[in-house]
């Protein structure tokens, strides 16, 4: 008789979870500005890999000779360690009519140096110039599970005006094998891990296997100023910062201003002027077991075949705002800057890739160029239509 | 007989073990090479065609297009400047006007169609957020100011889609002149270090200082040209 229940229970169950099982159908990605793991690791692990993201790093350690920030924490922290900040980066260059010239050294400014003599400045004749605010990690996890086909798909089908464009770009820990970029203002990056080994180097001034070379000073070398013997760090702090960010949440929505009614009628006005073509709501990541970053990573049941709300594209346009840099995209994509995935952006006060925005109406009327037509629609929205979109993108 | 109820018990367990394990595995491809994207949206190539000086109507329609009915030119529509303000390969139109009277309230409306701005407000970028932004700067009874609207493609500011605008304080001093970038170049040698220029600029003073008026990228700004400069000839 036991053997008998026993068998009807795993008929049952069977008859629920089979389907279940074999369904393609994606599951909604963890959200949470709550430091709590999205599965990828445990959370011992999460917390010790969080530990690493928020260590301040001093000289000993490899810090400089020229750098921007003692921790990536620093940068990338508001509400939660991994998200944003209003910390901004400096680039510059020089247009000379056909092709952006890179400030000598590099279009990176940093901001601080361990020795005064060596402090980087903006050198004359280099009159292009931008800030660039911090970016969102948290959900970055979810985004390099995306595949590549999925982006084109996306940019193939955007109407021809406003057509995003999709760059490949190199993947370090895969010998410079490329892949689709999705990280950074120009997807100059398409893992987390060539992220992280860049971002170490160029905001923190660390190498690491991946980028075993220090930077300049505006082109000058600040080799007698480096003390540590390269690579600084051996390449585990990289794979921490790197685990830690596929291990994070994706931000969360605010659920209670967007169960609003102004809310939900400003999510529809968002679809109908047509915000939401570059703004792209959802995204489904690579079923789990698929090998990505040109075979350095296979994506893991915790990030594969979920069901993102980004905001975003991931893909590069032209809305008018400049930048006017280039780095792994070539010269088309001189004026082109990466969607701002919209997730997460009640906890920003300064928009756009520069930051000098400080309202959302102005923010909007300063897209441009292939956002001319979705922008004119909000322009022929009433005042109070626009409140109500504005107060969807404040539960974003 | 105890064997098969046995087996019955364990097999609907194995089947969910072995969906999951599928499941698991069920990936395990290589994610492939992309597909060629079609090309990406091509900004519009810089003044493709060559436009006639504007005509007062095609000013007042640019205007009136822009910011409706809420201003109106100021000493006249002879005083219209066009070039490509913020380098996008269009052409733009600038031109001093006054508010409209009763109109104040629309104009100054947080969520209007147009952005208010300051010339004299902020720092050129490199110098951090400006200050200017952080208060809204608001539109008196008695202001003339530059509004612009930015050109989209070749037809410029003249194009039915050429709606991006502004209303700039402190920018509408003599001469009030448009000059291209590269005369501005000639003139004082090199960019002024703090000055970000990416377009054709409007020569204006700001009391008696001579200086020009470019866009920063986010924002028109107004710049002190240097004190040993001679007048560039139109």
């Amino acid at each position: 008789m036991r053997t008998l229940r026993l068998s009807f229970l795993g008929v049952a169950v069977a008859a629920f979870v089979l389907p279940a099982a074999f369904s393609d159908t994606p599951a909604e990605a963890p959200t949470g500005f709550d430091s709590l793991t999205n599965g990828f690791t445990p959370q011992t692990q999460f917390d010790a890999d969080r530990g690493v993201f928020e260590e301040r790093e001093g000289i000993a350690d490899g810090l400089g000779p020229v750098y921007n920030a003692q921790s990536c924490a620093e940068c990338h922290q508001n509400p939660v360690t991994g998200a944003i900040s209003q910390v901004t980066e400096v680039r510059a260059g020089h247009f000379d009519g056909v092709n952006f010239v890179d400030h000598p050294g590099g279009s990176l400014i940093n901001d601080r140096a361990i020795d005064a003599s060596i402090q980087e400045r903006v050198l004359g004749g280099n009159e292009v110039r931008t800030f660039r605010t911090s970016l969102n990690t948290l959900g970055d996890g979810f985004v390099e599970a995306i595949d590549s086909n999925t982006l084109v798909g996306i940019a193939n089908g955007q109407p021809s005006g406003m057509r995003g464009q999709f760059i490949q770009v190199p993947v370090l820990e895969a010998g410079g094998l490329v892949r689709g970029g999705r990280f950074g203002w120009k997807n100059q990056h398409a893992s987390l891990i060539s992220f992280s080994a860049d971002a170490y180097l160029n905001e923190m001034g660390i190498t690491s296997p991946l980028q075993p070379t220090e930077n300049t000073s505006n082109g000058n070398s600040t080799a007698a100023f480096d003390t540590v013997p390269d690579p600084d760090n051996d390449g585990t702090d990289v794979e921490a910062f790197a685990r830690f960010m596929r291990a994070t949440k994706a931000p969360p929505r605010d659920a209670a201003l967007a169960a609003t009614p102004d809310a939900q009628a400003g999510s529809q006005l968002f679809d109908q002027v047509g915000c939401n073509i570059c703004h792209v709501r959802n995204i489904t990541t690579a079923p789990s077991g698929t090998v990505i970053n040109r075979g350095a990573f296979t994506v893991p049941p915790e990030l594969g075949n979920k069901l993102i709300h980004p905001f975003g594209d991931f893909l590069l346009h032209n809305v008018g705002t400049g930048d006017g840099i280039v780095q792994n995209g070539g010269q088309s994509t001189r004026n082109k800057v990466r969607t701002a995935p919209l997730w997460g952006m009640r906890t920003r006060g300064r928009l756009m890739h520069d930051g000098e925005m400080l309202n959302r109406n102005e923010t909007i009327l300063r897209h441009a160029g292939e956002a001319t037509g979705v922008i004119n629609n909000y322009r022929s929205l009433t005042t109070a239509q626009k409140n109500q979109l504005i107060v969807f993108l404040n539960s974003l | 007989m105890r064997a098969a109820r046995a087996a019955g018990a364990i097999l609907p367990f194995a089947a969910i073990a072995f969906a999951f394990a599928a499941r698991r595995g069920r990936g395990g491809a290589a994610e492939l090479e992309p597909h060629p994207p079609r090309p990406g949206a091509v900004s519009p190539p810089p003044f493709a065609v060559k436009l006639p000086p504007p005509t007062r109507d095609d000013v007042e329609e640019g205007l009136r297009r822009a910011f409706g009915e809420t201003v109106h030119p100021a000493g006249g529509l002879s005083r219209s400047l066009v070039g490509d303000f913020n380098g996008d390969g269009s052409e733009d139109v600038a031109v001093p006007v006054s508010p409209a009277a009763g109109r104040l309230e629309e104009l100054n409306d947080g969520l209007a169609n147009w952005r208010i701005q300051d010339a004299l407000d902020q720092a050129a970028p490199g110098h951090g957020p400006p200050k200017g932004e952080r208060s809204a700067v608001t539109v008196e009874p008695q202001d003339v100011l530059l509004a612009v609207v930015h050109g989209y493609g070749v037809r410029g500011w003249r194009d039915e889609r050429a709606r991006q605008c502004y209303l700039v304080r402190h920018a509408t001093g003599a001469p009030l002149e448009a000059r291209p970038r590269s005369d501005l170049l000639r003139y004082v040698r090199r960019v002024p270090d703090d000055a970000r220029l990416t377009g054709d600029v409007i020569l204006a003073s700001a009391g008696r200082r001579p200086g020009f008026v470019y866009w920063t990228g986010a924002r028109y700004s107004w710049h002190p040209l240097p004190s040993r400069a001679q007048p560039i000839a139109p």
